[in-house]
C-alpha cells in the first residue's frame, strides 16, 4: 500500500461499526463555557504580561470632544470628522457629505470670485494661472527631508489627547504662475502606529487658502477634512486608513485655493 | 496577533485542542493547562495560516507534541504515589467508552482520536504527528483491537 489518503486502508479489518460510539465518547469532551472563560482569560492575560498582543490599528471613529487645537495646543470644540463620512459641528450637530461638497463648491466659487476680483485690482492675472486655480492637478510626489520640520498632524487618531504635535509651519515658497503656495511635505516625525496603509494628506495651501471653515477634499465621495480639523495650512496631515481611497486614486483637488496631495507611506 | 484575531482562532478552535489534549492527559486540570500553553505557543509563534484547515491540523500537532512533552516531564519526576497531592478537581464521570479510549496508551488514543473523531486519513495523521504512516497505520490497527477486546458486543 503505497499511502494512506482514504480511510479503506483498514478495510480489510472488522468493519467499523465502533465509529459512533467513538464520535459520540469524544463528543463528551467538551470543556464548559466557564472552562472556556477561564482558560481564555488566563492565555490573554499572559500574552498581554509577555507583550505579545498586537494593538489592532486605530480606527477613524466620531471624536464627539474637543479637539487639541494644533497650532495654540489648547483644546476647543471644533468640528470633527464622523465614522459616516460627515461632520460635527461645533454645536455637535451632524453634517453629512453633502454638505461638505455644498460648502466646498461655495468655497471654489467664492475662491474664483476672489481670485477673479484680485486680478481685476491688481491689472490682470494670468489666464492660465486662473485655469489652474480651479482644476484637478496631480502634484508631483515629494517627500523631502528638508520639510521634516514641518508637524505632522495626525488627523483622526482615536484620543485627541495622544496627539502630541510639533506646531509651526515653514513659510510657503510662492509660485511664480499661480500664486499658490507649495509647501508640501510628508514629514515622518511621527511614525506609523500601525501597518496599516497611512495616507498623507499633504496640504498645500497659499494665499487663497481656505478660511477656518471651508472643507478640503481629497475625494468628493470618500473624505473631506477641514482647514484647522487636521489639515493645517502649510502642514502634512495623516489620515488614518480612508476607505475606498487608495492611493491610485489620490487626485489632487483644489478647493477654496487648497490643494492636497495624497502618498501612501505605510 | 491582536486581541481579536486571538480570539476568533480560540473560539473555532478550542474544543478540538481541548479534545486532543484530553485524550492525552486524561483529566480536565491538566487538559486546561495545556489548551492555554497551546494557544501561548500560537500567540508566540505568530504564525499566519492559510485557512482554517491549516490553522486546525497546524494547533492539533502542536497539542500533541506539547501534550506528549508533558506526560514525559511527568513521568521524569513520577513521584511515591503517597506523596501526591489531592486531586484539584473532582474526577469527572466519563462515558464508558471513553474510559476504555481513555485506558489506551497515548499512541492508540490518539489515533483513534483523529480517525475516528476529526476523520483525518492515514497520511494526514502521519504528517500531523510526524510519525511515518506505516506506525500510524499500526497504531491504529492494534488500537482497534484493543478496543475489540475491552468493549465487547458494543465494538464489532
Amino acid at each position: 500500500m503505497s499511502d494512506m489518503d482514504d480511510r479503506d486502508l483498514f478495510a480489510d479489518d472488522e468493519p467499523i461499526d465502533g465509529d459512533d460510539l467513538i464520535t459520540s465518547a469524544f463528543d463528551s469532551i467538551n470543556p464548559s463555557e466557564a472552562s472556556k472563560a477561564r482558560m481564555l482569560d488566563a492565555i490573554l492575560a499572559t500574552a498581554a504580561e509577555e507583550g505579545l498582543l498586537r494593538e489592532r490599528p486605530a480606527q477613524m471613529q466620531v471624536i464627539e470632544g474637543g479637539r487639541r487645537d494644533v497650532t495654540r495646543g489648547r483644546h476647543d470644540q471644533r468640528s470633527t470628522r464622523d465614522a459616516r463620512g460627515g461632520y460635527r459641528g461645533r454645536s455637535g450637530r451632524r453634517f453629512g457629505m453633502g454638505a461638505g461638497i455644498a460648502v466646498a463648491a461655495c468655497a471654489v466659487v467664492l475662491a474664483g470670485v476672489a481670485l477673479f476680483a484680485g486680478g481685476m485690482l491688481g491689472g490682470g492675472f494670468s489666464k492660465n494661472a486662473g485655469t489652474q486655480d480651479v482644476s484637478y492637478e496631480a502634484a508631483p510626489a515629494q517627500r523631502s527631508e528638508d520639510t521634516a520640520d514641518l508637524a505632522v498632524y495626525d488627523s483622526y487618531i482615536a484620543s485627541p489627547d495622544e496627539q502630541d504635535v510639533a506646531a509651526g509651519a515653514a513659510a510657503p515658497e510662492a509660485d511664480s504662475v499661480t500664486g499658490m503656495t507649495n509647501a508640501s511635505t510628508s514629514s515622518q516625525a511621527n511614525p506609523p502606529k500601525s501597518l496599516e496603509s497611512r495616507i498623507t494628506l499633504t496640504c498645500d495651501l497659499g494665499e487663497y487658502a481656505c478660511d477656518a471653515n471651508a472643507f478640503v477634499f481629497v475625494d468628493e465621495a470618500q473624505v473631506g477634512a477641514e482647514i484647522g480639523d487636521g489639515i493645517v495650512q502649510g502642514q502634512s496631515c495623516k489620515i488614518h486608513s480612508i476607505k475606498g481611497v487608495s492611493q491610485d486614486e489620490a487626485v489632487c483637488f483644489k478647493s477654496g485655493g487648497a490643494y492636497l496631495r495624497m502618498d501612501k507611506v505605510g | 496577533m491582536d486581541q481579536q484575531e486571538i480570539r476568533a482562532i480560540y473560539a473555532r478552535q478550542v474544543d478540538t485542542v481541548y479534545r486532543v489534549c484530553y485524550t492525552y492527559m486524561g483529566n480536565a486540570t491538566d487538559t486546561e493547562d495545556a489548551v492555554q500553553d497551546v494557544f501561548l505557543k500560537l500567540i508566540r509563534s505568530g504564525q499566519r495560516f492559510n485557512d482554517q484547515e491549516h490553522e486546525k491540523a497546524w494547533l492539533i500537532r502542536v497539542a500533541a507534541n506539547h501534550c506528549k512533552d508533558l506526560l514525559k516531564a511527568a513521568s521524569r519526576k513520577n513521584s511515591p504515589l503517597d506523596a501526591a497531592p489531592e486531586p484539584a478537581a473532582p474526577v469527572e464521570e466519563l462515558d464508558t467508552t471513553l474510559e476504555v479510549v481513555n485506558s489506551l496508551e497515548p499512541k492508540y488514543r490518539e489515533v483513534i482520536y483523529l480517525y475516528y473523531y476529526e476523520g483525518y486519513s492515514g497520511a494526514e495523521i502521519a504528517r500531523m504527528l510526524g510519525q511515518p504512516a506505516s506506525t500510524v497505520r499500526n497504531n491504529l490497527h492494534d488500537a482497534r483491537l484493543i478496543l475489540r477486546s475491552k468493549l465487547g458486543g458494543d465494538w464489532r
